[in-house]
């Protein structure tokens, strides 16, 4: 085999593996749904593929935030550590406002509420992204 | 306080909410109580969503823990770094200079 050859089929290969990927990640996170082909071709090549098991934990209340994590396969449990005092009051709120316990922390400053839009339903974002500026979007 | 007696009084707390309001959230929160595990959880995210998004765009510190609760979590890491340039290109976070190296 020519080693002219052997390149394309390598580059072909690749080409094939990177298009699956990028369907693959289109189908499975809506953020992703509206990018450009040529951006999310991108952002592919910058992502960790990481396996836990049972028990470890991705991150920790308080931990320098460093990444944001796509789930592929699996179940996370997201939690607060709060003392007593704090989930009395936390409860409190519950009582009173009738309302969920998300909506509770928000209440209690913790957390804004556009910042609450996001951690209910990450989808939700998407309602609000403008499509043309995510078709006009590229990396410099 | 001992452990025990904070996941005694815990317990009491969240037993209470149970008994007002009966919601799915609460029951796994005294199940998990029942285990020993003190951390009172928010919700579950599984298969295709993502989870780090919210105090990685409006805080510097991890506001909540993530703890794998079935085998062989599988997971894609993006640094925060890159999707702050693409919210901040589609006008969805403020500028941000410490974001724009």
């Amino acid at each position: 085999m020519k080693r002219s050859d052997y390149n394309k089929s390598i580059r072909n290969v690749n080409e094939k593996r990177l298009k699956e990927k990028i369907d693959e990640f289109k189908r499975k996170n809506i953020i992703f749904k509206y990018l450009p082909k040529q951006v999310l071709s991108k952002i592919i090549h910058v992502l960790i593929k990481s396996t836990f098991k049972n028990g470890e934990y991705l991150y920790k209340q308080f931990d320098k935030s460093k990444y944001i994590y796509f789930i592929d396969t699996g179940k996370i449990e997201i939690s607060l550590n709060l003392n007593i005092s704090e989930l009395s009051e936390l409860i409190n709120h519950i009582n009173e406002t009738k309302l969920n316990i998300l909506k509770v922390l928000t209440i209690k400053g913790e957390i804004t509420e556009s910042t609450l839009e996001k951690l209910i339903e990450p989808s939700c974002i998407i309602n609000n992204f403008n499509l043309q500026y995510i078709s006009n979007f590229s990396f410099r | 306080m001992n452990n025990d007696n904070e996941y005694i009084k815990k317990y009491e707390l969240i037993k209470k909410l149970y008994d007002e309001h009966k919601s799915d959230e609460v029951a796994y929160n005294l199940k998990h109580l029942n285990q020993k595990n003190k951390n009172f959880v928010i919700k579950i995210v599984e298969n295709s969503d993502l989870t780090g998004f919210e105090d990685s765009i409006d805080y510097k510190r991890r506001f909540f823990n993530a703890k794998c609760i079935s085998e062989d979590v599988i997971v894609y890491k993006l640094d925060i770094s890159v999707i702050n340039i693409i919210l901040y290109k589609l006008n969805l976070i403020p500028i941000s200079t410490s974001y724009i190296v």
